[in-house]
């Protein structure tokens, strides 16, 4: 138990669907209609996320809002903020890593996907040191969660390299993300 | 052969098994037979023998035979064996004896006999050799035969000192089980003198064992030994140490034995064990404590489920000083365990300890110590941890112990709501300082004192002879709450104002003291805890919430109206209730027919919110019939003004109505209908799309009223109407003196067309025979209904009278019994068929549809001649206009559907055009239903579909034309899963074979996408239900679904592959899929890109449970 970092969360209620993803006219049902992408879809795509910690979705947490998407239709570019649940919330990498593969399964590719911390939500969204070990960082993040404090979340998520590594098919963490993704 | 030879040969151990037991055959025949006096029957037995066992010796023994073969002889006998140095002849020798006792349980011992038997045995136990001959030799005494006083007792006591239960094998140490066992059962005073020593030797005995066998007998003994022995408690510890080994059971029985023990039995048994006296409690609670504590899950629950078990049993005295412990260690399970299991079980412990802690009066000291250890720390952690997951699980201990009983719920109730009543106006002052975190506050706190409300009220529900007339301890506490809650309706938060409207409802329902009664009826004025004016501002602020703009406010307020409406009396809503209701429905249509544009689209969605609120009140059966006329009102005033919001209405009638209902209205209300439709349509030349709406919707409401009639009653309403209709009285109906061109079946006008329908409806719900009613309509009447119908069927050009007088048809053809129909098909196929230019298009594909729908009138009432009639369709399947061969392929789908009205109609994506509604409303009515009389066989589906499969399938096999394969998969659209599967065989290569057809032709017709469609459909339909069968065609399957989804060029193709990929996914072992994950990742990636979001959508779907194989 004490090696959780929020044991208790506070839980937000969840949005009203109604109003804003399932509604029928955003699935036009004609064969001609081009339904452009939006932020919702985006968000529709993340909100279901689960915290590697709480059985809860990121959108429960908090943790995303459509506010925070921002999406370029022209340059195909996507920038994606979300809040940590706590400002030293160590799971954040997990959570970012989380969407950013989430994402990178269900856009096509020719959308670029930046995902970062909203700012001044994060302990470390800024200050550390840089580490040359691609995937060591990611394996502590899970056995030990207090030494997070040290490294650069958005850097890290930056980082194609060490994302890729992270996601390597051997990787434990690629369990832990496909855990917090799953449908 | 003389018996001390026999004897020698069986105690001789170097001799063959065969022989020895022959001997010992020999020698049991020879005791047998002294005791038998009945010659002849001895002869039998020996010959039967002599059949079974072809041994010499047997001859040998019935030279021998008049010789007898005395006990005394016998012993004498074998004395030397009995006393033999030799360790193992001695033992040899003393199991002769224990198999003659054994097998020979009718042997008559005097009692000399028995005591020299006894004291033998007694004696023989201190002898190490023999000890399992021995107490098997003891068995058979104890169990055959009847022991006097002492030598029970002295063998139980030299068997406890001197047998060594490890030196026994397993049987054997059963045996003794056994003997204990019997002992009780018939010397149960000797056993009881021997008090602390037979506890001493028994303790000693079951300790260790370790065979499943032995154990479960030793586990049903135990209760008895404790029931019996007095003195078992100076021994509790020890007893208890012994049983507690074996918790929790951990046992796996092999598979092939079926009359194995299982881990259930062993685990019932100890749990009796455990259970079986109130003295265990200080050892067993601390015990399962320690292991709730423990860290396998399993482990967890079955000990909280024990704890429970045995806490009934010991009773609150036992349980008392225990509680604190129990209280401490399953509240920091459900504070801090992770697993929702154990946390749901651990309450599921409170609530139950709890409830039994209640049940009787004496208990309530205990109970309220128990209690208050909860209470103190719970409202501690709910006051200082808002609005996290610690005080949201004290929320759910509180609730759990309030359910468990009205005792209980007193008790913290009356301890608890003062402490936050007090602590929520504490937050009020201070919400100033900090309102984001004190509101939050204040919300839980509302959402904490529904729970308890809710709790309160389940409590009640379970009625306690003891608890009879306890007050409801809401009761002191009612005007303080009602005024909370009343205010907070107009707090700014939605969330606070939904909780207070449900905290608003519950404490409505709450019921005054503890009554049996039954539960979810109405309650009298006295028996609810408000009063009564209370009660109705309640229900006022309800109704105006009723049109709140926020959607989940709505329907929460519409929620509590409803469970106040089936807890309250009929009386009081039609007081109130209903009549604001209708005020509201009613002002607001006023307001709409004065055409005030701007708002009219508002005061629409307002109407609409009342009425659905009052139709979903209408479900409550009682109401319902005494707002009937209400009802009526409001439909023929919806009619008047033009107003469209029927479908409400419809489904009060589709839903909730029934014969009871009906029974007193149904003539005033349907011809009043019926003649406001007359006016409406033929009176106002009006737009035909307010016809369009209009129409389907009553046509439901008159179908609906018509099915509920009792026969007598529909034969009025018949009569009525054939004279309107055939007659052409229309003076009949009020308000219509004026029309004079009033011949439906003659007149060509639309306006007089579209009125058949109600005609046709009428007349096809009737519940008997209408052609064999002479009493009603007469022969020739029928006839001329008959033709009628036929020629409006074929010439009119209006859909919707085609139709239904088709259907009416059908129905009629199903209900009759004569054979007079057959002349209707004579009629129509000569249409059909003809192919010179003379006939029109749409006179043929009428005649299709009446076709169609005879053969189905066929099919339903079992007759023969619907797999002729099925023959012709399937030929006309082939015909060379296009527009017959499709519609005759569809047909199979009308065929065998079986509509039911259900809420779930779909909407028509294909094409929105009004006249499709109508259409599909009209055939999608159950007008074959048992409820509307129709004649209908049991399984005509599966006899239709296995005669008619068969000669689909050589028709396509031979044409290879597409459209067999849309009728085909039409067919297997509508039958059993069961049936489907017997079939699966040749349905699953027809369903490739059109994927892979579709893949390799370019161009794709509509046609051909039609068939993709329901190809597709089936194959959802079977990865669904039996993936397994799938699994050899994947190689091929999945590159045409891949190729489907990416440039299939209807929407819903591209959805409904991607669909079946997602089930594939979801639905076959990671092996079979494994081969092709790269593939389908990589292959529907364009998807991702579909330009349809609903394709997209599924796309995701598809692709992330692909990637998460594993």
């Amino acid at each position: 138990m004490s090696d959780l970092s929020n044991p208790n969360p506070v839980i937000y209620s969840v949005e009203d669907d109604g109003n804003l993803f399932n509604q029928q006219e955003r699935f036009t049902e004609d064969e001609d209609t081009v339904d452009d992408f939006d932020v919702y879809e985006i968000f529709d795509l993340v909100r279901d996320i689960t915290d590697p910690e709480h059985p809860l979705s990121l959108e429960q947490l908090n943790v995303v809002r459509h506010e925070n998407i921002k999406i370029e239709k022209d340059n195909n570019f996507i920038r994606l903020y979300f809040t940590p649940t706590v400002p030293h919330c160590s799971m954040a990498n997990i959570i970012g890593l989380s969407i950013k593969e989430k994402l990178a399964r269900s856009l096509p590719q020719r959308f670029k996907v930046d995902v970062k911390v909203t700012p001044g939500s994060h302990s470390s969204e800024s200050s550390g040191m840089s580490n040359n070990k691609v995937d060591t960082f990611f394996i502590l993040i899970i056995i030990h969660s207090f030494i997070h404090c040290k490294f650069i979340v958005n850097k890290q998520l930056g980082d194609k390299e060490r994302v890729s590594a992270a996601l390597d098919s051997n990787s434990p963490i690629l369990s832990v993300v496909n855990e917090c993704i799953k449908i | 052969m003389t018996t001390s030879k026999t004897i020698d040969t069986y105690v001789n151990i170097q001799l063959p098994e065969t022989e020895r037991s022959d001997a010992l055959n020999v020698i049991l025949m020879g005791m047998y037979r002294v005791r038998q006096k009945k010659r002849g029957d001895m002869m039998m037995m020996m010959m039967i023998y002599l059949c079974i066992n072809d041994s010499f010796i047997y001859m040998q023994y019935l030279d021998v035979n008049s010789k007898r073969l005395e006990l005394h002889q016998f012993v004498k006998m074998l004395g030397d064996y009995l006393q033999n140095r030799d360790n193992l002849l001695r033992s040899r020798g003393t199991l002769l004896l224990t198999e003659v006792l054994c097998r020979l349980p009718n042997l008559q011992l005097n009692e000399q006999q028995l005591s020299f038997f006894g004291e033998f045995y007694i004696d023989r136990l201190k002898d190490y050799a023999c000890s399992s001959e021995v107490v098997k030799g003891i068995y058979a005494l104890v169990a055959h035969h009847k022991l006097e006083y002492p030598y029970n007792q002295k063998m139980l006591r030299t068997l406890f000192s001197e047998v060594h239960p490890s030196s026994l094998p397993q049987t054997h140490r059963k045996m003794v089980l056994q003997i204990i066992d019997i002992l009780f059962a018939r010397h149960l005073a000797e056993i009881q003198a021997m008090g602390n020593d037979f506890m001493v030797g028994y303790l000693q005995f079951i300790d260790g064992e370790k065979d499943p066998r032995n154990l479960m007998f030793s586990f049903n003994l135990l209760p008895t030994v404790v029931r019996c022995i007095p003195q078992y408690a100076s021994f509790a510890d020890s007893l208890f140490e012994i049983l507690s080994c074996y918790y929790p059971i951990s046992f796996n029985p092999k598979q092939s034995d079926p009359n194995a023990i299982t881990r259930v039995d062993l685990t019932s048994s100890l749990l009796k064990c455990f259970a079986s006296t109130p003295l265990f409690a200080e050892h067993s609670v601390p015990f399962l404590l320690e292991k709730i504590s423990a860290n396998v899950v399993d482990t967890k629950i079955e000990s909280m489920q024990t704890l429970v078990t045995c806490s009934l049993a010991y009773g609150a005295k036992a349980m008392a000083p225990l509680l604190e412990d129990v209280w401490g260690t399953l509240s920091n399970q459900i504070l801090t365990h992770k697993n929702s299991q154990v946390i749901e079980e651990s309450k599921k412990t409170i609530f139950q300890i709890t409830r039994q802690l209640s049940t009787l009066p004496a208990d309530k000291p205990i109970l309220e110590s128990f209690l208050n250890l909860i209470n103190k720390e719970c409202i501690h952690h709910i006051k200082t941890s808002q609005d996290s997951k610690l005080a949201v699980s004290c929320a759910s201990i509180l609730v759990q112990t309030i359910s468990a009983s009205v005792v209980s719920s007193r008790i913290v109730l009356s301890y608890i709501l003062p402490h936050l009543l007090e602590f929520y106006n504490q937050l009020v002052l201070e919400i100033e300082q900090d309102p984001v975190h004190k509101s939050n506050e204040q919300i839980s706190i509302v959402g904490l004192l529904n729970d308890l409300l809710k709790a309160n009220i389940l409590s009640f529900q379970t009625f306690y002879k003891n608890h009879q007339d306890e007050e409801n301890p809401i009761l002191s506490f009612s005007n303080r709450l009602y005024d909370l809650f009343l205010g907070l309706l107009s707090n700014q938060s939605i969330l606070v104002r939904s909780l207070s409207l449900e905290c608003l409802s519950n404490l409505y329902i709450s019921i005054r003291s503890h009554k049996e009664t039954d539960s979810g009826s109405s309650k009298n004025d006295e028996e609810l805890i408000l009063e009564k004016d209370k009660r109705q501002t309640i229900i006022k602020s309800f109704i105006s919430l009723l049109n709140d703009f926020d959607d989940s406010l709505r329907t929460k307020s519409l929620d509590c109206l409803m469970t106040i409406a089936k807890n309250e009396q009929i009386e009081i809503l039609n007081e109130y209730a209903i009549p604001t209701l209708l005020q509201m429905i009613n002002t607001n249509n006023i307001n709409n027919n004065n055409g005030d544009s701007s708002s009219s689209s508002t005061t629409l969605k307002e109407t609409k919110n009342y009425l659905n609120a009052f139709t979903s009140l209408c479900t409550i059966k009682p109401l319902l019939a005494s707002v009937m006329p209400h009802i009526q009102s409001l439909l023929l005033n919806n009619i008047k003004s033009k107003y469209i919001s029927n479908e409400s209405l419809e489904s009060i009638f589709m839903k909730s109505i029934d014969e009871s209902v009906i029974q007193n209205n149904y003539d005033h209300l349907l011809f009043g209908l019926i003649s406001q439709l007359f006016i409406m349509i033929l009176d106002n030349n009006s737009n035909s799309l307010y016809n369009s709406k209009l129409l389907p919707i009553s046509i439901i409401i008159i179908h609906s009223i018509i099915q509920n009639i009792n026969q007598s009653n529909q034969k009025q309403i018949i009569e009525k109407i054939i004279d309107i209709y055939i007659n052409n009285n229309i003076n009949l109906l009020n308000g219509l003196q004026h029309i004079s061109s009033w011949e439906p079946f003659i007149s060509s006008t639309q306006q007089q067309q579209l009125l058949i329908p109600i005609f046709s409806i009428i007349l096809s719900q009737a519940k008997f025979d209408i052609t064999n009613a002479t009493d009603l309509i007469s022969v020739e009447k029928v006839q001329q209904i008959q033709q009628s119908l036929f020629e409006k069927v074929i010439k009119s050009d209006i859909s919707i009278a085609s139709i239904s007088c088709a259907q009416c048809l059908s129905a009629i053809v199903n209900k009759s019994t004569g054979n007079s129909n057959n002349n209707l098909i004579e009629k129509i196929l000569p249409i059909i068929n003809d192919n010179s230019n003379n006939t029109n298009k749409k006179e043929k594909l009428n005649a299709l549809n009446l076709l169609v729908w005879i053969t189905k009138a066929y099919l339903i009432n079992g007759n023969s001649q619907s797999i002729q009639l099925g023959r012709v369709l399937s030929d006309m399947v082939s015909s060379p206009d296009q527009d017959i061969s499709n519609r005759a392929a569809q047909s199979f789908d009308i065929l065998l559907n079986e509509v039911e009205l259900s809420e779930t109609k779909q909407p028509s994506t294909t094409s929105n055009s009004n006249e499709s509604i109508i259409i599909s409303t009209i055939t999608n009515l159950p007008i074959l239903s048992s409820k509307s009389g129709a004649v209908i066989k049991v399984l005509h589906q599966q006899k239709f579909f296995t005669l008619m499969f068969p000669i689909l399938l050589e028709a396509f096999k031979q044409s290879k034309l597409s459209q067999y394969l849309v009728a085909i998969t039409n067919l297997l659209r509508n039958v059993s899963k069961e049936v489907l599967l017997s079939e699966l065989g040749e349905v699953l290569p027809i369903v490739l074979q059109s994927l892979q057809q579709q893949q390799q032709q370019a161009d794709q017709s509509q046609n051909q996408s039609q068939l993709l469609g329901s190809s597709l459909e089936t194959l959802l339909m079977l990865v669904k239900d039996v993936p397994n069968s799938i699994s050899p065609y994947l190689g091929s399957l999945i590159p045409s679904l891949i190729t489907i989804s990416t440039t299939g060029q209807l929407l819903t193709l591209r959805q409904s592959s991607l669909e079946v990929l997602t089930y594939l996914s979801k639905s076959l072992p990671y092996q079979k899929l494994y081969p092709y994950k790269q593939s389908v990742i990589n292959g529907i990636k364009p998807a991702l890109d579909d330009k349809k979001r609903l394709v997209r959508r599924e796309a995701t779907t598809c692709r992330n449970c692909w990637y998460i194989l594993s």
